[in-house]
């Protein structure tokens, strides 16, 4: 399984020079924790950074500033770990837990964002693939008893 | 595998009177994304980094408190429960983290990091003692 399959393809974006307002109202109504930054390149659009729910408390809240002021510019992760779509998920993980990073932007050939791949979808597909082969291994032990 | 092997004890928590600027400085601190809202011992809610966020941002309120906005009731674990069991309920239920409670008691936290990365080791390694994330 690869990143392509098993990433969200509806990513919730913004601009650098949108504020920190717009993107906690973007978050509230799109029910995500994330916006992937992105500016247009040669007619793709290219994810150039991220900016988190927590980084909106720490570096907005925390600190006093005025939300409406802020620009994503300011705040957003600047080296953002991407993966490409061809990437295996045993390697996402690898590359997640070496970054610290729990959600990653997933890449087309052209370096477009595709994609995003977060701890919650691979917990969720993780979990059904567990559930799979329990019933697969039950059903094994089934027919060993039957023989 | 079970939940106290990879939980992280003395979690930082909230009380539900307390404001959104204490809870604030308290998510700073504790280095998460969550804090268990808590009455006395008992859990009674937990209060996410989103909440915070689109609360005092997106619909700014005077002073609000964390009751206001935290989620409740809380779904929490047991520090006995097995972590393929807590896994399917974080997954089906969308959850970032459990509180882990002892009669009703807060022991500890779960996230799904800790037990993703928890089900990775174990799969990779089965014989491997894991190490309780720092």
């Amino acid at each position: 399984v690869n990143a392509g399959e098993l990433c969200i393809r509806d990513v919730v974006t913004a601009e650098s020079d949108e504020t920190a307002e717009t993107a906690a109202a973007r978050m509230r109504a799109r029910h995500v924790g994330d916006l992937i930054v992105v500016e247009p390149r040669d007619g793709r659009t290219v994810p150039i950074g991220i900016v988190t729910d927590r980084d909106l408390v720490l570096s907005v809240l925390a600190t006093g500033r005025e939300p409406g002021a802020v620009l994503l510019g300011q705040i957003m992760g600047r080296v953002l770990v991407t993966v490409d779509e061809q990437t295996e998920i045993t390697a996402v993980l690898s590359a997640m837990k070496e970054n610290g990073v729990r959600r990653m932007p997933v890449i087309d050939a052209d370096g477009a964002l595709a994609g995003i791949l977060t701890y919650d979808d691979l917990l969720e597909w993780m979990a059904e693939e567990l559930a799979a082969m329990v019933t697969l291994v039950r059903k094994e032990q089934r027919l060993e008893r039957g023989r | 595998m079970k939940v106290k092997q990879i939980m992280k004890t003395s979690p930082v928590a909230v009380g539900p009177e307390d404001t959104l600027r204490q809870a604030i400085q308290r998510m700073a601190w504790s280095g998460g994304r969550h804090l268990p809202v808590t009455d006395g011992e008992r859990v009674i809610g937990v209060l996410s980094a989103r909440d915070v966020a689109t609360a005092q941002i997106a619909a700014p309120a005077t002073v609000l408190r964390v009751r206001e906005i935290m989620k409740s009731p809380a779904q929490t674990c047991g520090p006995e429960d097995s972590l393929t069991e807590v896994m399917g309920r974080m997954a089906s239920a969308k959850i970032g983290c459990l509180p882990v409670t002892e009669q009703g008691r807060l022991v500890g936290m779960i996230t799904v990091t800790d037990v993703l990365f928890a089900q990775v080791q174990e799969a990779m390694d089965p014989g491997a003692e894991t190490a309780r994330p720092s």
